[in-house]
């Protein structure tokens, strides 16, 4: 039985059933083999049950039979729209773990390619967003236009236009060309057009609005409460950010501000991603300008062997706070390899998010969520 | 070409029946070419450009693939009404393609129905049923859920609609689709002496011909299909079909009501008579089809979303209902101030412009879409398996 | 900069509420009994010169006598972070309280360590596996698996 806000108690109700709904594994807009069986009465939510594994790899368990340069290719895997972070999460780790330092121009590659990353998998969240409004892929279109320009930046670079296996233990596999930094110049120069063209049409269209104000709202204390991070914890007002908070690489020397937002719904989670954006816009425009010459991968043994101890790091990945842990025993393979995936745990207070919306809504707010099944299932 | 070929019985179904069946399916299939072709520019690509000259055999070549794929039933359904879904969803948006007047009737080729809205309404509405139907035979809950939306979609907004064809119908002082057109020959365009009419009919036929942003029928992404979920084959071409050919219709039925059809103001006698006649009333009507068709393609490419189900529930009940019946209670007004519809003086477009902005602006200032989310209360015993 | 506190200070304060719940301190980590587990989190929570109200990770890893479950646990208020260990003896049916009611986040990292290693957390609401089904038999990431 669903009541109204204002309780009139005395409504005279046709007898209705909730039934099961699965939004199943096959789904145009579920961005994924996601299962999410809700309970539905009528239209609305009354409750809301996530059921996960079909994409389960066991990426963890292979890690353990191969060397800590073997699995950079399956750190690829996980968020597989954002690759360099990931590598570079994992390489972080394995650097505190052997005591591996990094040279300046490696530093400053990282930096761009992680911020390029980011910057091609928020538009790419951006234009999914509206599909799951149902817009007929337009904004679609014109994101995947741009995300293009990316991804040619990125096969300059690795050969590879998705999975790109670039970063290394000590640094990044080869060196970039200064065509690569010529056209990455161009991009950041380009891109503010484009942004200023998706701002005008959607950020303060009415439909957009009054669809996605107010629905899938998260408080803050909720937020931390759920260990959410990412977008999701910074639209509902905690500011936090690892890049300016617990700063890993030289985000230090750069200039940039943590984008917050009040209400914590999808509209905000938009919102967010959009001003990330420019910010990484920022970055890459001081680090394009300040990267120095020099060597691009620090020397190691080629089996390493880390001392016996552990090491936990994490980095500001674009869907959130992506951690690896590592265990090692000094012998070529990692003991324990696990990531601390930040879709999976922003997923932990979907249930309630949605239940009292309705199944528009659920669709919307698994949109906004910004989700990728390799992360979650690894 | 005389007209009297055709009053004979062979010489209507034989010749007659042919070419119009002929001429309209080829006319659809160039014009979704065209549908498709205009589309891809709103999302910066090219469209069909491969099959034949120009991409223009790309319809022909889709059509067969559906016809030719293995048509799959599931076992649960309703065999009956899972066939009879598809028919009841395209006859009648061929039926209502016979009252469409592309000629005057004094030429002889084009019939002439003097009840022509009410059948236009009665038989628009059958499609409704038989999306239900498509809804209920799929044992598959989401076809369900669209089947539940689309009909609440339809009835609501079939009322503004039938209001503001009633608003038409008084205008013109008869019900006949070709005397609506005469009427303008007189007066002018009812676009412009009635442009609140207009603006609710615009929307509300979107709504009633599932046109996006209303395209419950059409593949929502919400929904995985919706009603189409489990048809495939050809009985999914016509789903497909039937889409686009109500846009179509949709486009006729605006440029015949409020863009003067097949005449221009005052343009009484300067055509020739007979068939030849026709053929001018035909090209304007396919221009002003085509002008109407291009914003309804328009709105489709660039609208940024849906609203939710309870959203357009709102905006039917609570927006349009009572801009229609306002609009329908100013025209009563005028058309018993100038004595029946004939005597009507263009210069009430300076009455109803201003009314229609005024009220347009009232309205979206005070309405809102409503709907919040509801308070969930004692739901978790036994709904949920294995909690 | 997010600091790492010193482990032998806060644990001293952990011992001085809750005697004997602290078995080990290393430079790295903090290790408690597993059924201490939950008073000692519920105190670095609650306290309000520690304010742990960020559970950021659970692991689990399998050192062949004990399966030894991490948390790392920051503070956003006062921006530093801790490792707890506990660790859950016996390879039938190793179990530690949960500690979903004190962080909701642990919902889902508990349950896949149930999944994939096979500790039980007693109080989780739901302690079912996550990624694999329901009849799956063994753990996968157990060092006698495969």
């Amino acid at each position: 039985m669903v009541q109204s806000l204002d309780t009139r108690e005395e409504i005279i109700q046709v007898a209705t059933q909730p039934y099961v709904l699965n939004i199943g594994p096959h789904h145009p807009s579920t961005h994924g083999v996601f299962h999410l069986r809700t309970v539905l009465d009528g239209e609305v939510i009354v409750d809301a049950e996530i059921l996960i594994g079909y994409l389960h790899r066991g990426i963890e368990k292979l890690a353990e039979t191969r060397t800590y340069t073997q699995v950079i290719p399956l750190t690829d895997r996980f968020d597989y729209l954002a690759s360099m972070t990931n590598n570079l999460a994992y390489c972080l780790a394995v650097e505190k773990l052997a005591g591996i330092e990094v040279p300046e121009r490696a530093q400053y590659l990282r930096v761009i390619l992680a911020e390029l990353m980011r910057a091609s998998s928020h538009v790419m969240s951006l234009g999914f967003l509206m599909n799951d409004l149902g817009s007929l892929f337009t904004p679609l279109f014109l994101a995947a236009r741009e995300r293009e320009k990316m991804l040619d930046l990125f096969e300059m670079l690795s050969g590879q236009r998705l999975l790109y296996n670039f970063m290394r233990i000590g640094g990044v596999s080869q060196d970039a060309t200064d065509l690569f930094l010529f056209k990455a110049r161009q991009f950041v120069d380009q891109m503010p057009m484009y942004l200023n063209e998706i701002d005008q049409l959607l950020t303060e269209n009415e439909v957009f609005r009054v669809r996605a104000e107010g629905t899938g709202a998260l408080s803050a204390e909720d937020a931390i409460n759920f260990s959410c991070s990412g977008p999701v914890l910074r639209a509902c007002g905690v500011d936090r950010d690892i890049r300016r908070d617990d700063p890993y690489l030289i985000y230090d020397r750069f200039d940039f501000d943590v984008i917050t937002c009040q209400n914590g719904d999808n509209y905000d989670r938009y919102r967010v991603r959009l001003g990330e954006i420019w910010q990484s816009l920022r970055i890459l425009d001081q680090a394009l300008r300040d990267i120095p010459s020099g060597e691009v991968q620090a020397k190691h043994p080629h089996f390493l062997r880390p001392p016996v101890g552990e090491a936990f790091s994490r980095i500001e990945a674009p869907k959130g706070e992506l951690g690896f842990y590592l265990v090692s025993d000094n012998s070529i393979a990692p003991y324990r390899f696990h990531v601390r995936s930040s879709t999976l745990i922003n997923l932990t207070p979907l249930s309630k998010m949605l239940i009292g919306w309705k199944l528009a809504d659920a669709i919307l707010t698994l949109g906004s969520i910004d989700i990728v099944l390799g992360e979650i299932d690894r | 070409m005389d007209a009297p070929v055709f009053d004979n019985w062979w010489g209507h179904f034989l010749l007659f029946a042919p070419i119009c069946i002929f001429g309209a399916l080829t006319f659809l299939l160039l014009f979704l070419w065209f549908d498709r072709r205009y589309w891809a520019r709103y999302q910066i690509r090219v469209g069909p450009n491969r099959c034949g000259p120009w991409g223009l055999l790309q319809c022909l070549a889709d059509g067969l693939k559906m016809a030719l794929k293995e048509d799959i039933i599931p076992s649960k359904v309703d065999k009956f009404l899972h066939g009879l879904a598809p028919l009841l969803i395209m006859f009648p948006v061929l039926m209502v393609f016979a009252i469409i007047p592309f000629a005057n009737a004094r030429s002889g080729v084009v019939p002439d129905l003097n009840i022509g809205l009410i059948y236009l309404v009665g038989i628009t509405s059958i499609v409704g049923i038989g999306l239900l139907t498509a809804g209920w035979a799929s044992s598959n809950k989401w076809s369900l859920v669209g089947a539940m939306r689309s009909i609440a979609t339809m009835v609501s907004y079939e009322f503004p609609v039938v209001l503001s064809l009633v608003g038409v119908g008084l205008m013109a002082g008869t019900l006949s689709m070709n005397g609506i057109v005469e009427a303008q020959e007189r007066n002018g365009w009812f676009i412009l002496l009635q442009p609140l009419g207009f603006l609710i009919f615009f929307v509300g036929m979107m709504a009633e011909t599932g046109r996006s942003p209303f395209d419950f029928m059409e593949c929502e992404s919400e929904l995985g299909c919706g009603v189409n979920t489990e048809y495939s084959g050809l009985r999914f071409g016509i789903f497909q079909m039937v889409e686009f050919m109500e846009g179509v219709l949709m486009s006729f039925i605006v440029a015949t009501l409020f863009l003067g059809g097949y005449s221009f103001p005052g343009s009484q006698g300067i055509f020739p008579e007979g068939a030849l006649g026709a053929v001018f009333g035909l090209i304007a009507v396919m221009i002003k089809m085509f002008i109407v068709y291009i914003f309804l393609g328009w709105i489709k490419c660039t609208m940024p979303g849906r609203l939710r189900i309870d959203q357009w529930m709102g905006f039917a009940w609570k927006a349009l209902l009572p801009l229609s019946v306002l609009n329908l209670i100013i025209v009563a007004f005028e058309v018993v101030a100038f004595g029946g519809a004939p005597n009507f003086p263009a210069w009430v477009l300076f009455i109803n412009l201003p009314a229609c902005i005024i009220l347009i602006m009232l309205w979206s200032r005070f309405w809102t879409t409503g709907g919040g989310r509801i308070n969930v209360r004692a739901v978790r015993q036994g709904h949920t398996q294995g909690a | 900069m997010t600091i790492a506190l010193n482990t032998h200070d806060v644990a001293e304060e952990i011992t001085k509420r809750i005697p004997d719940a602290v078995e080990e301190v290393s430079n790295n980590y903090i290790l408690v009994k597993g059924q201490s587990l939950y008073s000692v989190s519920q105190f670095l929570k609650d306290s309000p010169s520690l304010y742990f109200d960020y559970l950021n990770c659970i692991v689990g890893t399998d050192y062949i006598d004990y399966i030894e479950v991490v948390y790392i646990l920051e503070s956003y208020k006062h921006n530093s972070t801790i490792t707890l260990k506990a660790r859950a003896y016996g390879r039938d049916n190793p179990t530690l309280p949960s500690v979903v009611a004190l962080w909701a986040g642990a919902d889902f990292q508990e349950r896949e360590i149930f999944d994939l290693l096979g500790v039980t957390f007693t109080g989780h609401p739901k302690m079912k596996r996550i990624f694999l089904w329901e009849d799956f038999e063994g753990y996968p990431l157990r060092r006698d698996f495969l």
